[in-house]
């Protein structure tokens, strides 16, 4: 099947990303590389992309359908535009963030940089596929990178503890993922997720061994999200890894996968027929991944002391949530596009609020050097700005009114209340834990606003605050503040459900 | 004879497939973990190729393909993660290599 040429324009922004990828290696591969101008050209490379996919919203409307290149391998849909954007923007303000850490590092700063387009790369990818191959492959294009990017302190001994630990643990993932996708193929004879609907209706289908491919390949993208009981590796790799690298690694990614999972497990993954009711057997999966990535992140968030330890743990608890709207998506509820709608409105914020805290660890790691919650202290006195950005970004977090946070949860926990009144005592733990959060949250505020600087090791002086990080939190104060207000994401949210819906294969 | 069914070269794949996932669990040595890594992706190879003979499909074979290149550059990325901790720790003993917590 050959794409028409006038409907390639959905392409565009792929295609600008992968040109910035290469052009990001190849000005670092000049005689005398200069990062700050590789950086520049990549940001806008990437601003290039999120504005060229901006406009394919009003061209795949309802009514007209989203742009399918060869039979599926890619389709541009909301869901792909929305999630290539985001996945556009972090990457660009995660540029924005740490270019002035990574010239003060011994490291290399070109490394970095050039990483970051590819796994933008893999990401708006495996937003688009609606292929397995493609999504493994864009998988691993996404996974790579970020081993490197742990380990991207080469004289710092941590970092590449974190590095070989993230490295072992998901290349053991990839590799379970892949062995997934195997018994998928071998029981239905395609990886085409149209094509497994039908293949499965009109064959007498292994039906164990697909679902046992299935709980695989689940397995690999849970671990992928930190979802707890697969989280060993967050802490670790997160506190090891230099403070830009735990940024991206702890946004972007986590996302797309989210917004992979909404796809596949409507519909494709999870079949139903008359014996084999796959669906009751994923809603009890993520509903118990999801209490209990719930109350181990949180709980254990409690006892924390390093930030960046906390936000892996915080991150584990978000995730948490966000796995209830992925649950209340199951086609039995009715209400599949509300609870897409929700979790893709809830993870975009997570984003968004978890970039603004650790644009300010990466500040405090490299002008400070540590990322004890205790060094904080002060923050508010010496650098206003900054302390105000922390504040807004983890009452975000923690879902105060009127902040983004606080309409996403409220909508999550609605949608999940709607889907099945018997699912009441979830929202209720998940109300419990929110509170719980609060706490530790607070503990992070209370040293910066309440506490006087500490005059030793030169800690009472104020933080450098470079441009590019003004403009970042700049935009990421506008999405967190702007977003609570107007509902406009959580529409945009509520038609990418609706249209995955609407185009998918039913049995 | 019996013929050489698809459930008999689906079983040695498992085996494979669990020997490799024991190896990363239990070894020691670094290096040996990324054997332990390339065991299971070639044991995910084995079962897309005998897929790929039996269905038969001609996709299976190009997944296998594509799984080759996969765990080449795995592996490739995996040893000079390696190399970055060797430097550092002066050894690849991943009983030692504990300066996180956790």
């Amino acid at each position: 099947m050959s794409v028409p040429t006038s409907s390639a324009i959905g392409l565009l922004p792929l295609i600008i990303v992968a040109l910035t990828a290469f052009a990001a290696m190849f000005l670092d591969m000049r005689t005398h590389p200069n990062p700050r101008q590789q950086n520049t050209c990549t940001v806008a490379g990437l601003l290039a992309a999120a504005l060229c996919a901006l406009p394919l919203l009003a061209k795949i409307t309802t009514q007209s359908g989203p742009f399918t290149y060869w039979e599926g391998i890619i389709q541009i849909d909301y869901m792909a535009v929305v999630f290539t954007v985001l996945a556009c923007a972090s990457g660009a303000l995660a540029l924005l963030f740490s270019i002035d850490y990574l010239q003060s590092k011994r490291s290399y700063p070109g490394e970095y940089i050039t990483l970051i387009p590819f796994v933008v790369l893999g990401l708006s990818l495996a937003c688009s596929t609606k292929e397995l191959l493609t999504f493994f492959l864009a998988f691993e294009l996404m996974s790579i990178p970020l081993y490197v990017m742990a380990a991207w302190g080469r004289f710092d001994i941590k970092s590449s503890e974190a590095g070989f630990k993230y490295f072992i643990n998901g290349a053991v993932a990839s590799a379970i993922m892949f062995y997934g996708i195997s018994l998928i193929f071998g029981s239905v004879g395609t990886t085409f997720f149209d094509k497994i609907v039908l293949n499965f209706d009109l064959t007498a289908s292994p039906r164990h061994a697909f679902l046992l491919g299935s709980l695989m390949f689940a397995g690999a993208l849970l671990f992928k999200i930190a979802a707890a009981p697969f989280h060993f590796w967050a802490p670790d790799v997160y506190e090891g890894a230099p403070a830009p690298a735990g940024m991206f690694i702890s946004t972007a990614p986590k996302a797309t996968i989210i917004a992979f999972l909404l796809r596949a497990f409507w519909g494709t993954l999870a079949l139903q027929s008359v014996e084999f009711r796959l669906e009751e057997v994923w809603s009890i999966t993520f509903c118990s991944i999801a209490i209990l990535s719930m109350c181990w992140g949180n709980l254990v968030a409690l006892q924390q002391t390093n930030i960046k330890r906390l936000m892996a743990f915080s991150g584990i608890a978000q995730i948490g949530y966000t796995l209830l709207g992925v649950m209340a998506s199951s086609r039995s509820t009715g209400i599949a596009a509300l609870g897409m709608s929700s979790a893709i409105f809830y993870i975009t914020m997570y984003s968004f609020a978890n970039l603004a805290v650790w644009s300010i660890i990466t500040l405090v790691e490299y002008q400070r050097h540590t990322s004890e919650i205790a060094d904080y202290r002060g923050l508010a006195k010496t650098n206003p700005f900054v302390a105000f950005t922390l504040l807004i970004a983890l009452l975000s977090l923690a879902s105060a009114p009127p902040l983004a946070g606080f309409i996403g949860k409220f909508y999550l926990f609605r949608t999940v209340f709607a889907a099945h009144s018997g699912w009441w005592w979830v929202v209720l733990l998940a109300l419990v834990n929110s509170v719980i959060s609060l706490y530790y949250y607070f503990g992070v505020l209370r040293p910066v606003f309440f506490e006087e600087p500490s005059a030793s090791r030169g800690r009472a002086s104020a933080l450098q605050v470079p441009w590019s990080v003004k403009i970042g939190l700049a935009v990421c104060l506008l999405m967190l503040i702007a977003a609570g207000l107007s509902p406009w994401l959580v529409q945009l949210g509520a038609e990418a459900g609706s249209q995955i819906i609407s185009v998918a294969v039913l049995p | 004879m019996e013929q050489l069914q698809l459930q008999h070269i689906l079983l040695v794949a498992a085996c494979l497939f669990c020997l490799g996932l024991y190896g990363v669990l239990t070894r020691r040595n670094s290096i040996a973990m990324l054997m332990g890594l390339e065991l299971m992706f070639n044991a995910v190879n084995l079962n897309l190729v005998a897929f790929a003979h039996f269905l038969p499909h001609l996709d299976g074979v190009i997944l296998a393909m594509f799984g080759l290149a996969i765990a080449a550059a795995e592996s490739a990325v995996g040893i000079a993660i390696i190399l970055s901790v060797y430097r550092n720790f002066k050894h690849i003993d991943t009983e030692n290599i504990n300066q996180l917590k956790g």
